[in-house]
């Protein structure tokens, strides 16, 4: 049973087209990866499916209800975050806001204290800097800021948009073991990366998005193979 | 036959049309340029109903009589948005569209001084019944009249009465707001206190809507006998708040003709209580007229009756302009539409004019700084005093004397 | 000298009142980047209601404001919508859209305030208006209007609430959350639309508020409103577009040299001198008194 049903989704900004019937699902549990290069429009499907933007045909389901038409904080309260492109933080709040603004929906607010901590332990660098604003942050450290936020809406699923970007190598691999960890743990993953490498070692599965249509799908053993995959993303 | 009968009757009919139309009565078309809207549209809302009064009784009677034969007048109004350009605008308009036969004029001496040149140039008569700034006469405009004589004829008034006051007032503080007829006005009561012997210890123009209260604090460390404070309505309620909120009460608070507004008293309560202020007109003077008004009290009742308030003097110095055009058309003995020479006739009745009126005298002055200004007023100085909670829109009675001209 | 402790308190006092004028109108460009041209129209009919309500019930202005605030919440909470709406249409400028619209509003309150209202002048009595305390000795005094002195105590009072709101409540995170990243507050679980709302009817309940306390203090008609928008205006510049913690301190400071010019250089020139030291400090800080503002 997908857990995530993305359904011939067709996205537009003003009259540029930039999806194209965009459609597939994920697992519960699963870790699944979408890879394109620039423009490919990985960001765009992910931002439809957090409800910040809306398709203008095909649709969306979470958990087998309709969540596309729905604005981005009804998406978010079905259990849906996403851990965007660029960490997108609020800059001028201290690092403990930005992370009870992860537990401002109801549903969470229950566990903020419990969560906080179990962020805290895992990014013991955010607990050190809790009262610093977040756009005095180094890189990293925002990632984690972001990854811990989102961790704060207590998600059914969870969305990175290329988490890697802009990290020095050591914490890129730091990174991917935090992703693999919370996939180790049982939880459901869509992840973005140009990062072809990395996402296929962990990834259960793979779609590949071109010019706003999906042109491959695979485990990532099964793309690692192919070799257009190979020549187009591994430069091999 | 019966297409006959038909064809007839929709003969008959547009014929009885044609002929109403073309036997409509002239009439005499007045242009009324004042604010109706922007900053001034309060005062030019009073000169509105003022005039608009005047018109609706002539009217009433079927109009005014020239030769035996009643001509009604027409208002064409003119807004001049407060803004002097918009004046020169609506006048320019009404001259040279409507072709009014003859103009009654703004409120504010600013937009009447935007008004006058482009009448002149139409020579068409004007009588204004609100301009009070001294500017306006001294223009010499030959087209241009005012009911209301100019501040500087009418503002030492007051104190004069002052002066008269045990003990006398040694010291004054002057303050003007920053337009034409409050500059003008403080100028006034400056010139008097020096001509009184007053020494005028601190003189400001401040611009409107400034929160008076540091200033005030400040005036009251010198010790004045007399605050005198030239302004328009809004300013002069402000400036009696800020006196009240720090508890000081000079012995004579002397604030030109605002005194006297139902507006004031309405907005003060018994703030307005120590309040000394001159006037050319209140509905309890005594006054004696031939056209359409017997007296004072009488138009008082006519103006409640239509408007649901008091008259202040500028509602009926309006009035009375309508009134001295009546006069002088009647007298000129014109029908409309009067024509050039006409017009010019009407100018020179209208400079040798003495009514008696429910206003008072109309008499407009034809030579000196007051030409064309109602000189003919004696000028009444008064003392606010006010019982009444401020939820009442009546002001109460107030003791007032002549002063000495 | 005897004069300058007056002075000082004097202009305390005004800069008293030019917070309640502007905290509102800041807050709303913080979070939503509306300039609103009609802030002093909002100022006016809360200044009406007041007037009116004080007329039937003969109760004081400061007991009516809570009465005035709900209403204007209201009327700001259903207000709002519309405004957005212009606002984020996808062709022009956001901004300029708002000002325009704003000031659409602006003059139909204005019009609509003239013929409802007539022309002339109100004011609100009120008991605390006529009396205050005075300290004198010898030369010396100090005069203490109590109206005023609750005006400021007012002021300190909207100032605090919206401080506590803001930094303590999770609904004040979010609204901070929302001014800095409307998108990513959209992930996090924040109805843009209804903070909006909230946000918009507190500003309007706010500024009608202040009517209220204008009204008592001075007076108010229908068209007096444009004189608090550019009063509203010179705080905000001053304490840095949508810096909220800038506006106390910007109100104040305008209240002092405006009370210090009037006294000690001329009454004729202060606007001009306070205009003039507001484009001097512009000029050496752009984004106002504190650099933080846009
Ligand atoms: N706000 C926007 N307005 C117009 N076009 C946009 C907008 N955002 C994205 N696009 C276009 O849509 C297409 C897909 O963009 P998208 O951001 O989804 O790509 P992406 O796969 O995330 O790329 P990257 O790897 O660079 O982040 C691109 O051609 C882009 O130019
Ligand atoms: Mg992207």
């Amino acid at each position: 049973m997908n857990v995530l049903e993305v359904d011939n989704i067709s996205v537009r900004y003003g009259d540029i087209q930039a999806l194209w019937d965009v459609g597939f699902g994920v697992r519960e549990g699963q870790l699944v990866t979408i890879l394109g290069t620039n423009g490919a429009g990985k960001t765009t499907t992910l931002k439809t499916i957090a409800g910040v933007l809306q398709p203008f045909s095909g649709n969306v389901r979470f958990n087998g209800s309709l969540i596309s038409g729905l604005p981005a904080h009804e998406v978010a309260d079905a259990g849906i975050s996403l851990v965007p492109e660029g960490r997108q933080l609020f800059p001028q709040l201290n690092v403990e806001d930005n992370l009870r603004m992860g537990s401002y929906l109801k549903r969470t607010k229950v566990r903020r204290d419990q969560n906080l901590k179990s962020v805290y332990n895992l990014f013991p660098v955010l607990a050190e800097r809790k009262k610093q604003e977040a756009q005095t942050l180094s890189g990293g450290e925002q990632q984690m800021l972001a990854i811990g936020r989102a961790l704060m809406q207590d998600p059914k699923l969870i969305m990175f948009d290329e988490p890697s970007l802009g990290l020095a190598p050591i914490l890129v691999q730091e990174v991917f073991n935090i992703i693999r960890e919370l996939s180790r743990q049982g939880r459901t993953i869509l992840l973005v990366e140009q990062n072809v490498h990395q996402a296929l070692k962990i990834s259960d599965y793979c779609y590949v998005l071109e010019n706003g249509r999906i042109v491959h799908e695979g485990t990532g053993k099964d793309l690692e193979q192919d070799p257009k995959v190979r020549e187009a993303y591994l430069g091999i | 036959m019966k297409r006959m009968t038909w064809i007839t009757l929709f003969l008959a009919l547009s014929l009885v049309t044609a002929g109403a139309v073309g036997a409509e009565a002239p009439v005499f078309k007045i242009g009324v340029i004042t604010s109706l809207s922007g900053g001034l549209a309060t005062g030019g809302n009073v000169t509105k109903q003022g005039y608009e009064m005047w018109a609706k009784r002539v009217n009433d009677a079927g109009g005014i009589e020239i030769n035996g034969k009643q001509y009604p007048v027409k208002l064409i109004y003119g807004d001049a948005q407060s803004e002097p350009s918009q004046a020169a605008s609506a006048a320019e308009r009404l001259a040279a569209q409507e072709k009014i036969d003859f103009a009654l004029g703004p409120y504010s001496s600013g937009v009447t001084l935007a008004a006058a040149p482009v009448l002149e140039k139409y020579k068409i008569p004007m009588v204004t019944g609100s301009a009070e700034s001294p500017l306006i006469w001294r223009e010499k405009f030959k087209f241009t009249f005012g009911t209301i004589p100019p501040v500087n004829f009418t503002g030492s008034s007051a104190l004069n009465v002052i002066a008269t006051l045990d003990p006398p007032p040694k010291r004054a503080v002057v303050i003007g707001s920053n337009d034409a007829f409050s500059k003008a006005t403080a100028e006034t009561f400056r010139d008097t206190c020096e001509k009184l012997k007053i020494k005028v210890m601190k003189y400001d123009i401040v611009p409107s809507g400034q929160d008076l209260t540091p200033y005030m604090s400040a005036v009251r460390a010198m010790r004045p006998d007399v605050i005198a404070f030239g302004g328009h309505d809004e300013e002069l309620i402000r400036l009696v708040k800020a006196l009240r909120q720090i508890h000081y009460a000079p012995k004579a608070l002397l604030m030109h003709y605002g005194v006297t507004e139902p507006a004031f008293i309405e907005a003060l309560g018994k703030d307005a209580e120590q309040v000394y202020g001159a006037s050319v007109w209140t509905p309890t003077l005594k006054t004696k007229g031939g056209l359409i008004w017997p007296d004072a009290q009488s138009y008082a009742a006519d103006i409640k009756a239509a408007f649901g308030i008091v008259p202040d003097y500028t509602m009926a110095a309006c009035s009375a302009a309508g009134l001295a055009f009546q006069a002088a058309v009647m007298q000129l003995g014109a029908a409309p539409p009067l024509d050039e020479a006409q017009k010019l006739a009407l100018v020179d009745v209208l400079e040798k004019l003495d009514i008696h009126t429910f206003y008072g005298p109309i008499k407009f002055s034809h030579e000196g700084e007051f030409y064309h200004a109602n000189t003919g007023l004696t000028p009444l100085a008064f003392r606010s005093r006010v019982a009444r909670p401020l939820s009442s829109v009546r002001p109460t009675t107030r003791r007032h004397r002549r002063s000495t001209p | 000298m005897e004069l300058l402790p007056q002075v000082i308190l004097d202009g305390i006092l005004i800069g008293g009142i030019y917070i309640t004028i502007a905290i509102g109108f800041s807050l709303v460009f913080g979070v939503m980047h509306i300039i609103d041209f009609a802030v002093g129209e909002w100022i006016m009919l809360g200044a009406f209601l007041g007037y009116y309500l004080n007329g039937w019930t003969g109760l004081d202005p400061f007991a009516l404001l809570p009465v005035v605030f709900v209403v204007f919440f209201g009327i700001g909470y259903l207000i709002q919508p519309a405004i957005q709406r212009v606002i984020s249409g996808h062709r022009g400028n956001p901004l300029l859209m708002g000002l325009v619209f704003t000031f659409g509003i602006m003059l139909i309150i204005r019009g609509l305030g003239l013929t409802i209202f007539g022309f002339y002048s109100r004011s609100i009595p009120s008991k605390l208006a006529a009396s205050s305390w005075l300290f004198e000795k010898g030369d010396f005094f100090l005069t203490v209007p109590f109206v005023r002195l609750a005006g400021l105590a007012f002021a300190v009072a909207i100032t605090l609430v919206l401080h506590y709101m803001l930094k303590k409540t999770d609904f004040g995170t979010g609204v901070r959350a929302l001014a800095q990243h409307k998108e990513s507050a959209g992930l996090m679980g924040v109805d843009s639309h209804k903070t909006n709302c909230i946000i918009y009817g507190i500003y309007v309940g706010i500024s009608a508020m202040t009517g209220v306390l204008v009204c008592t203090i001075f007076s108010m008609t229908p068209m007096e409103g444009g004189r608090y928008t550019v009063l509203a205006f010179f705080v905000v510049v001053l304490a840095g577009m949508g810096y909220l913690p800038g506006v106390p301190w910007a109100a104040l400071f305008l209240g002092l040299i405006q009370s210090i010019f009037i006294v000690y250089l001329s009454a004729s020139y202060t606007l001009l001198a306070v205009f003039v030291v507001l484009y001097i400090i512009l000029l050496i800080s752009p984004k106002g008194l504190f650099g933080r503002g846009w």
